[in-house]
């Protein structure tokens, strides 16, 4: 799958852009504040219509303007269709595919993307909801299903709270609880299953690579930590197995329960899981260095695209935001010349220079410069 | 609401408060009314107070009636040893279409939802367990939405039921009859897989 053209119209700060992408590798060359994020931000935000760079879905839509659109001529082998979205400055998003309108939630996985934005670098030190994040995005593309039962328990959740909060100090407390644990429990699970799933493959994945960046020096693990998992952490292997996962649940709910009433949130549930990454038997968080943490963000990010081929049966694209200039020749190299030959790439530098001639030959380099793109 | 006469703003203003009914629309409506035919506001209005001042809650199943019993709970030929309890008055209707269903009804009005303030006392819960107290209701269906709070409704009323010696059965989930198996969506699909039957 890959984007053959990309369409904006008001969207940042582009008024309008009309672009054809290699099916390899595209090199978006400018100064800063010329709109080279922006252009990544439009194609993350046609996979997953969601932005991280944007607290509001209004700041999308140009200056002076009312409406937005992007949209991404997708082509899969022989056949192509269109995705686009509309953004109202004062309203709901539109999606459609086709021109057929489309909930957002349906319309996931039509085009699927790995971001590596320079936030992510603190992917390994940073707080647990980061690395939360990164398994729900991978996992929402992926998985019908999985997006299904995460926006239900968000919706338990958001219930089972003001619940807890109602019920402090009134005797029928149990009773009500009880029926929020239970819709607790049936989403939760099928989530942490597949969590628990996804970062076994992730990882097996994220270790073949950070293997081959690091030849073999240094060896990456990554481990799912359901919200319930001691530093001492069970095999993995458990934690794939729904019946098991139940009962762990209900026991972490009976034991819990006075302190969740007597602080009024919910303590248990997989808004509470993580991911540990592990270097040579060490865990990251507390040792790895700017360098060992770059690496294992870089495999770990190249992981995901293997684990959306492997679920998706295609790879997805990769948008690669400034992160070059952070990385060694050697992981650069690595990046650009294996990658870029499978997985249609948007890169974004400021400078063109240090890359290898031969690499700029390959690859389509487009100027960015105050919200428009030309081919170079 | 600077640009608009007052009658036409407060017009908007109430017509905004019902559900489903965004600004623009309660500004279409409320010109649609000024502007056209006079009888047909009046009529419109006149129907609007006596709906308002002619129902009540039926004093059996809580559904709203202009006669108390409602004619449902009055019927001699439903099967009384059936309840079948729903959120809202509507769903009564949705049932009777079917013409299968031959039992009586018990109305909630509404669901058990924290997040919007409502709990199982707000609901007309008191009043379904005096009417089973007779001992004649042998089924109890739980008809509720299924949705998060539909089913936090039907499992607070199945906690509360099977205690009390009651069959109480829950709606199936499945597939929608006549559909295509490629647009129903992944949860409605794994449910009705495990709810399948042998044939």
């Amino acid at each position: 799958m890959d984007i053959r053209r990309l369409i904006l119209k008001d969207f940042r700060n582009y008024a309008h852009l009309d672009l054809e992408p290699a099916g390899g590798l595209n090199l978006l060359a400018g100064a800063n504040a010329q709109g080279k994020t922006n252009l990544l931000e439009s194609i993350l935000f046609l996979a997953v219509f969601r932005s991280p760079r944007a607290a509001r879905e209004a700041e999308l839509v140009r200056w002076g303007q009312e409406e937005a659109q992007a949209a991404a001529q997708i082509g899969r082998g022989e056949t192509t269709g269109r995705l686009e979205v509309r953004l109202r400055r004062d309203g709901p998003k539109a999606v459609l595919w086709n021109g057929a309108a489309q909930r957002p939630q349906e319309a996931l996985g039509i085009l699927t993307a790995v971001s590596f934005f320079p936030d992510d670098l603190d992917l390994v030190k940073g707080a647990p909801a980061g690395r939360r994040r990164l398994l729900d995005v991978l996992l929402c593309q992926a998985d019908g299903l999985y997006r299904r039962h995460l926006a239900r328990l968000n919706r338990v959740l958001r219930h089972r709270n003001v619940q807890l909060k109602g019920l402090q100090g009134t005797p029928k407390a149990a009773a009500l609880l009880e029926v929020w644990n239970e819709q607790l429990v049936a989403e939760a699970v099928p989530i942490m299953v597949r969590r628990a799933r996804a970062v076994r493959r992730l990882g097996q994945w994220a270790a073949a690579i950070h293997s081959r960046i690091t030849a073999g020096r240094e060896r990456l693990e990554l481990v799912y930590q359901p919200f319930y998992a001691g530093e001492a952490g069970d095999p993995q292997e458990a934690w794939e197995d729904a019946a098991a996962v139940r009962d762990r649940f209900q026991q972490e709910l009976r034991r819990r329960q006075g302190e969740e009433l007597a602080r009024g949130v919910s303590l248990v549930g997989p808004q509470r899981d993580d991911v540990r990454f592990v270097i040579d038997g060490a865990d990251a968080r507390s040792f790895a260095s700017q360098g060992q943490q770059r690496t294992a963000v870089l495999a770990v990010k190249l992981a995901e695209l293997e684990l959306l081929k492997e679920e998706t049966a295609e790879y997805p694209v990769l948008l690669l935001d400034d992160v070059l200039s952070e990385l060694d020749a050697t992981r650069r190299a690595y990046l650009l010349e294996v990658v870029a030959e499978t997985v249609q790439t948007f890169v974004t530098t400021a400078h063109l220079e240090p890359l290898p001639s031969s690499l700029r030959e390959r690859a389509r380099v487009f100027r960015v410069q105050g919200g428009t793109v030309r081919p170079d | 609401m600077l640009h608009y006469s007052r009658p036409i703003a407060r017009l908007i203003e109430e017509l905004n408060k019902l559900p489903g009914i965004g600004p623009k629309t309660a500004q279409r409506l409320a010109y649609h009314l000024v502007t056209g035919p006079k009888e047909d506001a009046q009529s419109l209005a006149d129907a609007i107070i006596e709906a308002r001042e002619r129902t009540i809650y039926c004093s059996v199943c809580c559904t709203i009636t202009d006669v108390d019993p409602c004619s449902l709970c009055r019927d001699e030929t439903r099967d009384r040893t059936l309840l079948c309890v729903v959120e809202e008055p509507k769903d009564i209707i949705v049932l009777e279409r079917t013409r299968e269903y031959k039992g009586l009804y018990h109305v909630l009005h509404g669901a058990i939802s924290p997040m919007e303030g409502v709990g199982p006392q707000d609901l007309k819960i008191k009043e379904l367990l005096a009417r089973l107290g007779d001992g004649r209701v042998q089924e109890v269906i739980l008809a509720t939405d299924p949705n998060i709070e539909g089913e936090a409704t039907a499992m607070y009323l199945a906690r509360l039921l099977k205690p009390l010696g009651m069959k109480v059965t829950r709606m199936a989930h499945g597939m929608p009859v006549g559909g295509d198996l490629e647009y129903v969506d992944e949860v409605t699909l794994t449910k009705a897989l495990e709810g399948r039957r042998e044939l």
